[in-house]
C-alpha cells in the first residue's frame, strides 16, 4: 500500500490523500473517492476514513480521500456557490484528477452523513459512477432536508426512549436512585405519544421524486447500498422518503420495515450479533443494511469494523462492470 | 501550504508545511503538537488557522500527525506517547532542514502541549512554547476521557458487544485506548518535572479555574520567563452541539485564543 499526499484545482486547490495498492497487486479498474462527512477533514469521523481507505487498497481499489473547499487543508472559495452545487463539481474534478493521474474511468463513491448526500448528487449527474455507497445519508438536497429533519429527529428520539422503556437497566438505575422517575415518564410520554404513520409524513411529493432518482440510477446500472446506523436520524428519513422504493433489496433481519409502529426485532437482537456481517448480498441495484446498536458517526470499533465488513463485502459482490475490459454500463 | 510525508518509508509521517509570508524574517520557526484522538479531530480546523496565521506573521510552520494519527501511518493499537514524543523531534529536524531556522517553538494542546514539554526539556534547540489547557496529569486526564465516554455512551443508541475479546475500557470515544497505551498516559505527570523545557513560555487557559497556577509557579521558580494568560473560549477539543448562536455545532476555531499565542511569539521575537 502506498500513501501519497496529493493535490489537484478547481475553483481553488483542493488537497487529499491518495491511497494505492502496492505495485505487484491487481489494481482495480475502479477508483473509489470518500467524500467529507460534514465538517471532519478527509480522515473522517474517528478516522474511519483512513481505515476504509487502507482495508479498500488491500482489495486493490485505489481511493481518494479529499477536503472539499472550506473543509479541511483545501480552502474556501471565493465564489457565492453554495456547497451542495459545488461539492458536485469538486466530486467530479477529483474523479477527472485520478482520471489524469491513473488511467481510472469508473468510480464508487463513499460518504457518511453530508458526504452521503453528495455522493448521490454526484452519481445522479455522472454517469461515469458505478457504485454509491450511502452511509447515514439517503441523497437529500438541502431544501428537502430542512422539511423532514424535525419530524426525523422526533421519530429518532422517540425510537430512543421507546428502547430505554424497554430495557431492564433503565428501571434498575431508577429503583437504585441512579436516575430519576422522570426519565422514565418522558419515556413513557415519548411512547404513548404514538407512532408516527404513513398519514402524517410530510412531503409526498419530495419522496416521489427521491425515489423517482434512485429508479433512475438503478436503470442506469449503478449499483447504490444505504448503510444506515440505528442510531442516527437518517433510519428515519428512509422510512419517510424511501419506504415506497420497490427495488431495495434487504432482509427482515436487516431493516426494521417501520421503525415507527414499534421495535422491530433488528433492535432487540442478542447481545453480538452484527446483523449487517454476513448477510447475503442480494441481486437488486439498491441494498440497504442497518446497523444495530451504531451511532451516527460509528464511535464503538466494534461498529466501524462492521460498517468497514459491510462496505467491503458489498463491493466484493456487487456487479460494477470491474472486470477487465469491461464496458460502462 | 505543502503537505508531504516525511519520516521513514515504513513509519510514514504526514506533514503540511506552512511557509512564511510577508516581510518579517524569522529565525525562529513552529511546530505544533495536536491533541489525540477524538481531541484532534475536534481541534484539526483550529491548528490549520493557527498554522496559517504564524505563516503571515512570517513565521515558517509545520504540522503533523503523530504515528498511527490522522493521515500518518499505522495505527493507535500499536502507538504511543514515547513514539509520538519521537515524532515531534523528527519533525523539528524536519523544519529545521528545510528551513534553516536556529530554533524552534513547539505549540501544543491538551495532551500535545504535555509532549511539547518532555520533547523540550530533552533538546536544547526548542526555546520557546506555547502550551494550550495542557495536560498536567496523566492519570487525570485519562479519567476524564472515559467519565466523557461512559457520559455518552448513556445518551447514545451506541452498546458496547460483549464477548468479542473487546470491551468498552479498551477504547474511548471513536479511538483505540490500549492497556500500553493507557500506562504510558498514565505516567504522565508535568507538575514533578525539574528539566527546563524552554526559555520562554506561554501557558493559556479557556478558564477561570485557575489549573495553571501552580505550573506556572513551578516554572517561574525554575528560572523560566513563563507567562499565563487567561482567554475565555469554549473548548475547541470538544463535540460542540449545534444551537442558535453556533449553527453547525462541532467545529470551533477560537480567533482570539490563535491571536494571542501569534501575537505573543511575535512579541518575543522583536
Amino acid at each position: 500500500m502506498i500513501e501519497r499526499a496529493v493535490q489537484f484545482v478547481e475553483s481553488n486547490t483542493l488537497y487529499g490523500i491518495l491511497t494505492e495498492p502496492s505495485g505487484d497487486m491487481e489494481i482495480k479498474p475502479c477508483g473509489v473517492l470518500l467524500l467529507n462527512a460534514g465538517l471532519v477533514h478527509r480522515a473522517g469521523p474517528n478516522r474511519v476514513y483512513v481505515k476504509l481507505a487502507r482495508r479498500l487498497t488491500e482489495a486493490g481499489f485505489t481511493v481518494l480521500r479529499f477536503d472539499f473547499s472550506g473543509i479541511g487543508d483545501s480552502p474556501s472559495r471565493t465564489d457565492a456557490l453554495p456547497f451542495h452545487e459545488y461539492a458536485v463539481t469538486e466530486t467530479q474534478r477529483a474523479m477527472r484528477f485520478l482520471t489524469e493521474s491513473k488511467d481510472l474511468d469508473r468510480f464508487v463513491l463513499i460518504g457518511l452523513c453530508t458526504g452521503a448526500d453528495v455522493a448521490f448528487r454526484s452519481a445522479c449527474a455522472d454517469a461515469r459512477v458505478v457504485g454509491v455507497v450511502m452511509i447515514n445519508g439517503i441523497g437529500l438536497d438541502p431544501e428537502a432536508a430542512q422539511a423532514l429533519n424535525q419530524e426525523a429527529q422526533r421519530q429518532t428520539q422517540a425510537r430512543y426512549y421507546r428502547r430505554r422503556l424497554f430495557h431492564p437497566r433503565s428501571w434498575l438505575r431508577v429503583i437504585t436512585g441512579k436516575s430519576g422517575i422522570k426519565s422514565i415518564l418522558r419515556s413513557v410520554g415519548s411512547v404513548l405519544g404514538g407512532p408516527v404513520t404513513g398519514s402524517r409524513m410530510k412531503q409526498p411529493r419530495l419522496s416521489s421524486s427521491l425515489c423517482s432518482e434512485f429508479r433512475h440510477l438503478a436503470a442506469r446500472g449503478t449499483h447504490v447500498l444505504l448503510i444506515l446506523a440505528e442510531g442516527s436520524t437518517a433510519l428515519d428519513l428512509y422510512h419517510m422518503a424511501l419506504g415506497g422504493l420497490k427495488e431495495v433489496s434487504a432482509t427482515s433481519k436487516s431493516l426494521p420495515q417501520n421503525c415507527g409502529t414499534g421495535v422491530s426485532p433488528v433492535f432487540h437482537h442478542e447481545p453480538g450479533a452484527r446483523t449487517t456481517v454476513g448477510l447475503g448480498i442480494g441481486s437488486k441495484p439498491i441494498q440497504v443494511r442497518v446497523i444495530s446498536d451504531a451511532d451516527h458517526t460509528f464511535t464503538l470499533l466494534w461498529t466501524q469494523d462492521a460498517l468497514l465488513r459491510t462496505i467491503q463485502e458489498w463491493l466484493a459482490h456487487v456487479p460494477l462492470g470491474l472486470q477487465v475490459g469491461g464496458t460502462l454500463h | 501550504m505543502e503537505p508531504f510525508y516525511f519520516n521513514t518509508a515504513e513509519r510514514p509521517l504526514f506533514g503540511v508545511f506552512h511557509p512564511p509570508r510577508g516581510d518579517v524574517t524569522r529565525s525562529v520557526g513552529v511546530v505544533l503538537c495536536y491533541p489525540m484522538g477524538q481531541e484532534y479531530i475536534r481541534s484539526h480546523r483550529a491548528f490549520l488557522q493557527l498554522a496559517g496565521r504564524l505563516a503571515g506573521a512570517g513565521f515558517p510552520c509545520l504540522r503533523f500527525d503523530y504515528d498511527g494519527c490522522g493521515d500518518s501511518g499505522g495505527d493507535m493499537t500499536d502507538a504511543g506517547p514515547e513514539q509520538w514524543m519521537r515524532n515531534i523531534g523528527t519533525a523539528i529536524d524536519e523544519l529545521r532542514d528545510g528551513t534553516g531556522v536556529a530554533s524552534v517553538c513547539l505549540m501544543g494542546l491538551r495532551l500535545g502541549a504535555t509532549l511539547a514539554v518532555l520533547v523540550g526539556a530533552e533538546r536544547c534547540d526548542v526555546e520557546q512554547m506555547f502550551l494550550w489547557e495542557p495536560v498536567l496529569h496523566g492519570q487525570r486526564y485519562l479519567n476524564e476521557l472515559k467519565v466523557r465516554h461512559r457520559e455518552w455512551l448513556r445518551g447514545s443508541f451506541a452498546k458496547p458487544q460483549v464477548g468479542d475479546g473487546q470491551n468498552s475500557t479498551d477504547e474511548v470515544l471513536g479511538f483505540p485506548l490500549s492497556a500500553r497505551l493507557a500506562a504510558t498516559i498514565t505516567d504522565l505527570d508535568l507538575t514533578c518535572t525539574e528539566a527546563i523545557p524552554a526559555t520562554k513560555m506561554l501557558l493559556l487557559e479557556n478558564t477561570e479555574e485557575g489549573r495553571l497556577h501552580p505550573l506556572w509557579e513551578h516554572y517561574r521558580g525554575l528560572g523560566i520567563q513563563a507567562e499565563h494568560r487567561l482567554v475565555p473560549a469554549p473548548p475547541a477539543w470538544l463535540k460542540i452541539e449545534a444551537d442558535a448562536e453556533n449553527e453547525l455545532g462541532g467545529c470551533l476555531v477560537p480567533s482570539d485564543v490563535l491571536d494571542a499565542a501569534v501575537a505573543w511569539l511575535s512579541e518575543v521575537n522583536k
